[in-house]
């Protein structure tokens, strides 16, 4: 079992399951905590609730960020996670279906380390998930979290 | 302009004086007599020459400052000089001012004759004093007596030079035989005609020295008809005086040629002032027709405020009757609102300065208001303002409406910039939100493909199968219907594009993503266009992906990519392939979104690219065509 959690930020119930399918097709078997929207994320990183992780004193690896959230959207918590010492240097990779120049622009201008675009096929899917995983969770080296 | 006729005359008249006087002193004859054998001028007459010659300078030229006591002191010497000489012949007393001067030598100056200041001398001094002191004078009575005087002296001194001429010595010794001496005569000439033109500006001189037909006529007619009448008078006396004819013949011949000469004169003189006059009545003709004819407005008008001609554009425009208008004050057509502005106008051009633009409107018959834009021009000497005025009451509308339609414009874009911002928001909505359901439909489709393998028989796994097929392709639809409003979006950058280059790269890299084919391609060098250079790249992408497509049935495919020259010198670029081709009959198709001219399993794809393509000419403002023939190939022709 690996310690390493996903937050994964997304309020289609479908993407959701999906993704989760892809991660477990891949074999990746870290736990994952979902946000269904902008406000749980932020809650999640930052709250003092039961779930948040500076209550827990871990924070996530990875953080898979769709844009296009309810309340808070996606640009707004990639703003906030950027702007708090203990966040900073989370690896965040947006994960969407928008290929708008200006989302990506913004997304790279507000500091995500990746953006990557769901394709429709879910084989494409699969394999880019594969690719995420395995690259953000097992190839690169994340600076030392201190929480 | 100040003549330098008169001081030049008074400095003659001061220098003859004292060279008679130098003559006197130490008895030079040839000085104080020019002519042997004749009179010499009398000393007194020369100082009188002198004082003459002097107050006809200090008076000056009309430029300089006028002096007051001097010249007038000076000319009341010479009048009562010469008065009282002239005095003493009437009541025959012994005057002696004539003597007061080297009396001894006068005595002896001719043999029998004594040196006097001769009586017509002594009038012509008395001329001369009275018309210097009238020289100043102002009123036309001043000026022309001043005028009288001056002919007078002129008329006795050319007496006395004809006398001299014709050996007439009662010409210049008058009755009494005390001549007048040849030099005094001819100072005495001059001198009136120093003081003609000492006020040149003014009087009979003005008219002789003036641009107009007469003065011109003067001025030809003196100098020919003076002396030739006097050379026909010497050749009479000299033609009699010689025996070659008798009194009555000289007589005859004498009168017949002054009438020829006069005559002549005469004719010559009428020709030249009827043409004169004809092309002054044409010239009037062509402005009087010019005047009528104007388009604008042509006034005259007076300070009194009422016009003193108008032209019929006036009564043209405004509706008016040329006859009621000029009856009335011009002021009674002004608008109520303009009329203050007008009249301060009027008093400004009246001021001299000249009105180049000023609007107001008038009064037409039909109750409406005109606007007229004036350019006037005020004449001090006449008094009169003359304007010209132009309407521009159309072209007033016209501005409003089109500041009307501006602001129509303005408000349009402003709507359309809020329907664009929609549209933006409408296809970020169908990026993603269109995409997200897709992407259900195919993931959960393969999960319970995946799930259920084993219960599901054949068709309905294919069904399975063409659900996900489905949704990949609507994936792939809404990207392109996503790529192409992008391109309209864009903002254009006109550059220099090198479409060999890009073509050739494009080519490269479907060579790179199928090599497997065996496809010749030639792509003509140095084809280059103004254009955007990211949406050329987007429109030959379309074109030789399209030419790559349709030839893979071809084992020989060819792609051709060059560029001529079109009917108006434009640059037509081509992509040639030789390929399936199509029916040229559904070539008005060809270029309409989602519209496909092959069968999907035949020739893959969404229908986007020609529409593509022809988004991009007609963003440049160009054009695109194409010809084709089945299983031959085809060529898409475009102009940027």
């Amino acid at each position: 079992m690996n310690s390493k959690v996903i937050l994964l930020v997304e309020d289609n119930p479908d993407d959701e399951e999906l993704t989760l399918m892809a991660l477990q097709k891949n074999n990746i078997l870290n736990e994952v905590v979902v946000a269904r929207d902008g406000v749980e994320a932020l809650d999640y990183l930052f709250g003092d609730g039961a779930n948040s992780f500076m209550q827990r004193r871990v924070l996530p690896t990875l953080i898979l960020l769709d844009l296009k959230l309810p309340r808070v959207d996606g640009l707004e918590v990639l703003k906030h996670i950027r702007a708090d010492d203990r966040t900073r240097t989370l690896p965040v990779v947006v994960l969407t279906s928008s290929r708008e120049d200006s989302d990506l622009m913004e997304s790279y201008a507000l500091g995500c380390n990746s953006y990557v675009r769901k394709p429709v096929d879910f084989a494409q899917f699969v394999e880019a998930t594969r690719q995420l995983g395995l690259y953000w969770l097992l190839l690169n080296e994340c600076p030392p979290v201190k929480p | 302009m100040p003549s330098k006729v008169a001081p030049m005359v008074s400095w003659v008249a001061i220098l003859a004086g004292v060279l008679t006087l130098v003559g006197w002193i130490w008895d030079l004859d040839t000085i104080r007599r020019i002519l042997p054998g004749t009179i010499s001028m009398n000393p007194v007459t020369a100082l009188a020459f002198v004082l003459g010659g002097g107050s006809l300078w200090l008076h000056g030229t009309e430029a300089a400052p006028q002096p007051r006591f001097w010249p007038k002191a000076l000319a009341l010497v010479i009048l009562l000089i010469g008065f009282w000489r002239l005095m003493g012949y009437v009541f025959e007393w012994e005057v002696g001012i004539d003597q007061w001067l080297f009396a001894d030598k006068l005595a002896t100056d001719l043999a029998g004759q004594p040196n006097r200041m001769s009586p017509n001398a002594a009038l012509n001094f008395v001329f001369l004093g009275c018309g210097l002191l009238l020289m100043n004078r102002t009123s036309r009575r001043g000026l022309r007596l001043t005028e009288v005087f001056a002919l007078l002296i002129g008329f006795i001194s050319m007496l006395a030079l004809l006398g001299y001429l014709y050996q007439a010595s009662w010409l210049y010794g008058v009755v009494s035989f005390v001549p007048m001496a040849l030099p005094t005569a001819v100072v005495f000439h001059l001198l009136a005609i120093g003081l003609l033109m000492a006020r040149r500006d003014r009087g009979w001189v003005r008219l002789i020295l003036s641009e107009s037909p007469g003065g011109a006529l003067v001025r030809l007619m003196l100098p020919i008809l003076l002396p030739a009448l006097v050379l026909l008078g010497w050749l009479r006396l000299a033609g009699e005086r010689h025996g070659l004819f008798e009194a009555e013949m000289g007589t005859t011949l004498y009168t017949v040629m002054a009438i020829l000469i006069v005559w002549g004169l005469i004719w010559w003189s009428a020709r030249s002032l009827h043409r004169a006059d004809k092309a002054r009545r044409r010239m009037e003709d062509e402005l009087e027709r010019f005047f009528s004819l104007s388009v604008d407005l042509l006034c005259i008008s007076g300070k009194d405020g009422r016009f003193k001609r108008i032209n019929q554009a006036f009564s043209d425009i405004l509706g008016h009757p040329v006859e009621e208008l000029m009856q009335n004050g011009f002021m009674e057509y002004v608008h109520p609102e303009d009329k203050e502005r007008t009249l301060k106008e009027v008093e400004k051009i009246h001021s001299g300065e000249p009105s180049l633009h000023f609007e107001n409107r008038y009064l037409s018959k039909d109750g409406s208001y005109r606007w007229l834009w004036w350019k006037s021009h005020y004449l001090a000497e006449t008094g009169l303002i003359y304007a010209t005025a132009r309407d521009v009451t159309e072209q007033k509308r016209v501005q409003v409406e089109i500041r009307q339609l501006n602001e129509t414009l303005l408000e349009r874009a402003t709507q359309l910039d809020a329907t664009n911002q929609e549209l933006e928001a409408f296809s970020y909505s169908v990026s993603h939100d269109l995409r997200a359901p897709l992407r259900g439909i195919s993931g959960f489709a393969q999960a319970l493909e995946e799930h259920s393998k084993a219960v599901l028989d054949e068709t309905a796994q294919s069904y399975l199968l063409r659900v996900r097929r489905a949704a990949d392709r609507m994936g792939y639809l809404i990207d392109d219907l996503l790529k192409l409003s992008r391109l309209t979006r864009a903002e254009m950058h006109l550059e220099q594009v090198n479409l060999s280059l890009q073509a050739e790269s494009i080519l490269a890299q479907l060579k790179q993503r199928e090599p497997e084919r065996l496809v010749e391609w030639v792509v003509q060098p140095e084809i280059v266009v103004t254009a955007d250079s990211a949406l050329m790249h987007v429109l030959l992408e379309n074109l030789l992906e399209n030419a790559w497509k349709f030839t893979s049935k071809n084992p020989k495919a060819r792609i051709e990519v060059g560029q001529s020259p079109g009917p108006a010198g434009e640059k037509i670029c081509h992509v040639r392939d030789n390929g399936v081709g199509f029916d040229m009959r559904y070539a008005t198709k060809l270029f309409g979104a989602f519209q496909r001219l092959h069968s999907m399993v035949e020739f893959p794809g969404t229908g986007i690219g020609l529409a593509t393509v022809q988004r991009v000419v007609r963003r440049h403002g160009g054009r695109v065509w194409a010809d084709s023939e089945l299983n031959v190939g085809s060529t898409f022709f475009f102009v940027v």
